[in-house]
């Protein structure tokens, strides 16, 4: 039917655009490794090996596609990026176990992050303020870990009452218990992505304003 | 008895998608196509059930004898993958070029997933203590999880009328403050949906 054609070409339409925004990209390098960012430590080595993993694949995406052929592109591609987290979690597991240990499954999850996903599926993938896939990758991890170390720095002042190995008297004694659960993590990633959303807002309106 | 308590604890008490924020991404781009939401809340549930049941005695057979689990992530996805274009190829024969495309996209989509991943590591987490009974429950569970997850969100997404929102809220904000919303619904049916069966 014309009319239910019409729909999906608006609701993929809509996705091809949502993809694009920068709100969504920070939301998908992020959303992967939330649930461990449950301290500034966690957050700061999760946030790197997301990051580290979305640039590897996006520099292997394009050579690795045009060796391989239409069926077997998307194993060799996933079983590349698994390869690269498994090195990672290697480095991790000498640098910090304990903080190997805290990540848990979270670790190797990250061969499948959202952008790494993005750059396995399209290795042309350009969206944000970029305008290359490699510009592109490197806006993501940026954000990404950035984003995570956030999310974990919120969740463990909150939570716990302890920062970087400082504890707050008042928040240690009555702590917000929703930071130390996914609920929480989500509305500090919100709150992320709302901010975001703030900074496009305010730079279409400067550029609209300038073009007058 | 196992079979059930595990089924719905994975369902349910640890909620793949709300409970331990995996495979989130699709959830969110499934909600803007209500229409398939249980189409592929269906081919993720069949997904995640291949890769839990292949995984776990991958694991307790191959990988922990050999003591070569840090290998898990590689093999799981290239398992996995194998099983999903596999099982994508059946359903594409004698079908239309165009059909035959659909399929192949889908099951992309299905073999990057991070749930598909993650059912069969935190399956392999707890392989010394589980059983063969707890495992396909555990495997069959989270699949359901996943499909509960997806048609759930796609419908309550569905409800929310954006011209209502304030302007920086709308979009990717506003679902995950859904999404939180959700989270915490699922944690007050913690510890009571498993505990049924014991």
């Amino acid at each position: 039917m014309a009319l239910n054609e019409n729909v999906v070409r608006e609701q993929n339409a809509r996705i091809a655009d949502l993809v694009r925004t920068p709100a969504f990209l920070v939301a998908a390098g992020s959303l992967t490794g939330l649930a461990a960012a449950t301290s500034v430590e966690n957050g700061i080595a999760i946030g790197a090996v997301s990051a580290i993993a979305i640039v590897v694949m996006a520099v292997l995406a394009r050579p690795l596609r045009s060796i391989t052929g239409v069926w077997a592109r998307i194993p060799v591609l996933l079983m590349v990026s698994a390869t690269v987290v498994v090195l990672l979690s290697f480095a991790m597991r000498i640098i910090d176990p304990l903080i190997y240990q805290n990540l848990g499954i979270y670790l190797p999850l990250a061969a499948v992050n959202g952008l790494v996903a993005a750059f396995i599926y399209d290795d042309g993938f350009t969206a944000g303020p970029a305008k290359c896939p490699l510009g592109t990758a490197v806006f993501c991890a940026v954000c990404a870990f950035v984003t995570l170390v956030f999310v974990g720095f919120i969740n463990g002042m909150f939570a716990t009452g302890a920062v970087f190995g400082l504890t707050m008297r008042e928040l240690a004694a009555s702590p917000i218990a929703i930071f130390g659960t996914p609920a929480g993590s989500l509305l500090v990633l919100a709150l992320v992505c709302t901010f975001v959303n703030s900074i496009v807002d305010a730079a279409r309106k400067s550029a609209e304003g300038g073009e007058r | 008895m196992e079979f059930f308590n595990a089924l719905f604890s994975a369902a349910l008490d640890q909620n793949i998608v709300f409970g331990q924020l995996v495979g989130m991404v699709i959830v969110f781009l499934a909600a803007e196509r209500p229409q398939d939401a249980f189409r592929l809340g269906g081919a993720l549930w069949a997904a995640c059930f291949a890769a839990g049941l292949i995984g776990w005695p991958v694991y307790a057979g191959i990988l922990a004898p050999w003591g070569i689990d840090y290998m898990a992530p590689v093999v799981y996805l290239l398992v996995s993958a194998a099983v999903i274009f596999a099982g994508g190829a059946i359903a594409a024969a004698s079908r239309a070029r165009a059909e035959r495309s659909r399929i192949y996209q889908l099951c992309a989509l299905l073999a990057v997933n991070a749930a598909v991943l993650a059912t069969p590591l935190s399956m392999a987490a707890s392989a010394d203590v589980a059983t063969f009974d707890v495992a396909l429950g555990t495997a069959f569970g989270t699949g359901m999880g996943i499909f509960i997850a997806v048609v759930a969100f796609a419908f309550i997404h569905d409800r929310i009328d954006e011209r209502l929102v304030p302007g920086v809220l709308r979009g990717v904000p506003i679902s995950l403050i859904t999404a939180a919303l959700m989270a915490l619904a699922f944690t007050g049916v913690a510890g009571i949906a498993g505990g049924m069966f014991v």
